[in-house]
């Protein structure tokens, strides 16, 4: 399941759950879907303070909902308290928001493929489909 | 396997009919270059400058860097599975143009990469201000798409890094590094009393301008894997991230990997070093879990008794950090792991995403959230309106009206290595 505020990612992946907010709206709502039972398919954060500065995100959780899961919940509280600490005051960067779109999009279909290869290619595992 | 390194001193760039050397002096023939460097696909534009160490210039926003080389013999050189036929790379004479680098700059999607100082304040915290830098500004052909857009840019680098090491093929060398090291079992012969160290290198790996490679094999399509020392100094692996400048690795900090450099200096002594690890960092929670399991599984098939760990980026990677720490440690292998930080502008909050209770032996490269102010140059070589799109830049953060930027350290390419080449050191009070 993709949680995203990107609308290029909605485009494309229409089942998306759509959150109309920024970077830390969209992580507060995957912290609630992992207290649901919900658990982190892709980490919540990027690979670097200039993907920190993102208008958009775009997370992967499972479909359905499990067992607790101990380490998604970590993980999450401590991308939201990281997030906090590493903004500080500052905005993200609207001005370039189109670009981020573009980039936060092919790193998720990036994050889907390694999935996909991870779980021997079974999609409905994720019941990920593009448009 | 016995690579020797045969540096060709080079103290200054000049422009001239012919691309050679002269003494220290590096001459290049700047029309030959941009006819040829045009044919790379891609490429619409090529516009090259010099800027050598305590002039007033600011090169702003660099991709990658790259020391220029040519194999004199052991092998055809290059880089493998990039721009050239496949073969291992590790062995052989390698004239380098020491002292020079290729830095290349151009716009790439959204945000850019980082800021080179050749002067002052900002010279002090990039290890390129002390190189004679060959800067190559980019224009790519248009309507690219992003991914044709970086491997254009990527694939430009390295080719001006072939073409421009020939001028060493015939040039004297007045320093020779060797670097000799068989396989792990003759060495465990030779040491059986010293402690076997691997060193694990994690890389970014996580889609487009978030990607490393291996003889031309994205690390974000592969398991963890092995390589001899040797391979590393001698082109195998190269940098396609273009995201975070203090702590991306650039292919320039591949080919000179100061933790490879150093456990080479204590092969022998104090260790047994049992080669590298190189470990993709991935997006995912599956990808970062089979990683962990598949680096501690070929550190224990390689008889490790410790492992030096450094990290590429910030973020979620931390995860994997503190993940191949604990997997290592909980099998009997004791860790050194080495990361910047990002503590704030105080540098007084938590500097990591995650943690674990085994990593208790961390070397910081320092903290990344530290605020310069660079005075204005009297020559920018692209464009200083970028630093509004770096990590660590923000709109204002250039004043147009007084040339000066007010930045983060996250701005400034290869301020904080997590591999240590570079100039912050770290201090105990």
């Amino acid at each position: 399941m993709i949680v995203t505020n990107n609308r290029k990612v909605l485009a494309q992946y229409p089942q998306a759950v759509f959150i109309e907010g920024g970077f830390r709206d969209v992580l507060v709502q995957v912290r609630d879907f992992v207290h649901l039972g919900h658990k982190l398919e892709s980490h919540p954060l990027g690979a670097s303070i200039g993907m920190m500065h993102s208008p958009v995100r775009s997370i992967l959780i499972s479909e359905h909902i499990q067992d607790y899961d101990e380490l998604s919940q970590n993980i999450i509280s401590q991308s939201i308290e990281k997030y906090d600490i590493t903004m500080g005051t500052r905005n993200s960067k609207d001005d370039k928001r189109s670009d981020y779109e573009t980039l936060d999009l092919e790193l998720l279909d990036a994050a889907i493929e390694e999935l996909e290869r991870l779980k021997k290619g079974d999609v409905n595992a994720l019941r990920i489909t593009k448009r | 396997m016995r690579l020797e390194l045969q540096n060709v001193k080079i103290d200054d760039i000049v422009f001239g009919d012919e691309t050679t050397v002269e003494g220290s002096q590096l001459i290049l023939d700047k029309e030959s270059i941009i006819t040829e460097l045009k044919e790379v696909a891609g490429v619409k534009d090529i516009d090259i400058d010099i800027a050598l160490p305590g002039e007033k210039k600011r090169i702003i926003p660099v991709k990658d860097v790259i020391e220029p080389r040519v194999k004199v013999s052991g092998g055809q050189g290059g880089f493998p599975g990039v721009l050239d036929d496949i073969e291992q790379t590790g062995s052989g004479e390698v004239k380098v143009l020491d002292g020079v680098a290729i830095v290349t700059i151009g716009d790439i999607v959204g945000f850019q990469e980082g800021i080179i100082d050749m002067w002052g304040e900002g010279a002090k915290w990039t290890p390129f201000s002390q190189t004679c830098n060959i800067v190559v500004n980019i224009t790519p052909e248009d309507d690219l798409q992003p991914h044709e857009h970086e491997a254009a840019v990527r694939r430009l680098g390295l080719t001006a890094s072939n073409l421009i090491g020939e001028a060493a093929r015939d040039a004297a060398h007045q320093e020779t590094e060797v670097y000799e090291m068989g396989y792990p079992d003759e060495e465990t012969q030779k040491y059986p009393d010293l402690p076997k160290v691997v060193y694990v290198e994690m890389l970014i790996s996580q889609g487009l301008l978030h990607d490393g490679y291996i003889y031309g094999t994205n690390s974000g399509q592969i398991l963890p894997t092995y390589l001899h020392a040797n391979e590393e100094l001698d082109q195998a692996v190269i940098s396609g991230n273009c995201v975070a400048a203090c702590d991306k690795i650039t292919t320039y900090q591949h080919q000179n990997n100061a933790v490879v450099k150093e456990l080479y200096k204590l092969h022998g002594k104090e260790i047994n070093f049992a080669g590298i690890v190189l470990a993709p960092e991935l997006t995912t929670m599956d990808g970062k879990l089979i990683n962990t399991d598949y680096t501690a599984k070929l550190c224990k098939q390689l008889g490790a008794d410790g492992a030096i760990i450094s990290e590429e980026g910030y973020g979620n990677p931390d995860s994997d950090l503190v993940m191949i720490c604990e997997a290592l440690e909980t099998d009997g292998i004791k860790t050194v792991l080495i990361t910047d930080e990002c503590s704030g502008w105080e540098g007084t909050s938590q500097p990591l995403t995650d943690a674990k209770e085994e990593a208790v032996a961390v070397i910081s490269t320092g903290n990344v959230s530290h605020v310069v102010e660079l005075d204005a140059a009297d020559e920018v070589l692209g464009d200083p309106h970028a630093v509004a799109n770096i990590a660590g830049g923000w709109e204002g953060a250039y004043n147009e009206a007084t040339g000066q930027i007010k930045c983060e350290l996250n701005a400034v390419i290869g301020s904080t290595s997590e591999i240590g080449t570079h100039n912050a050191t770290v201090k105990l009070y």
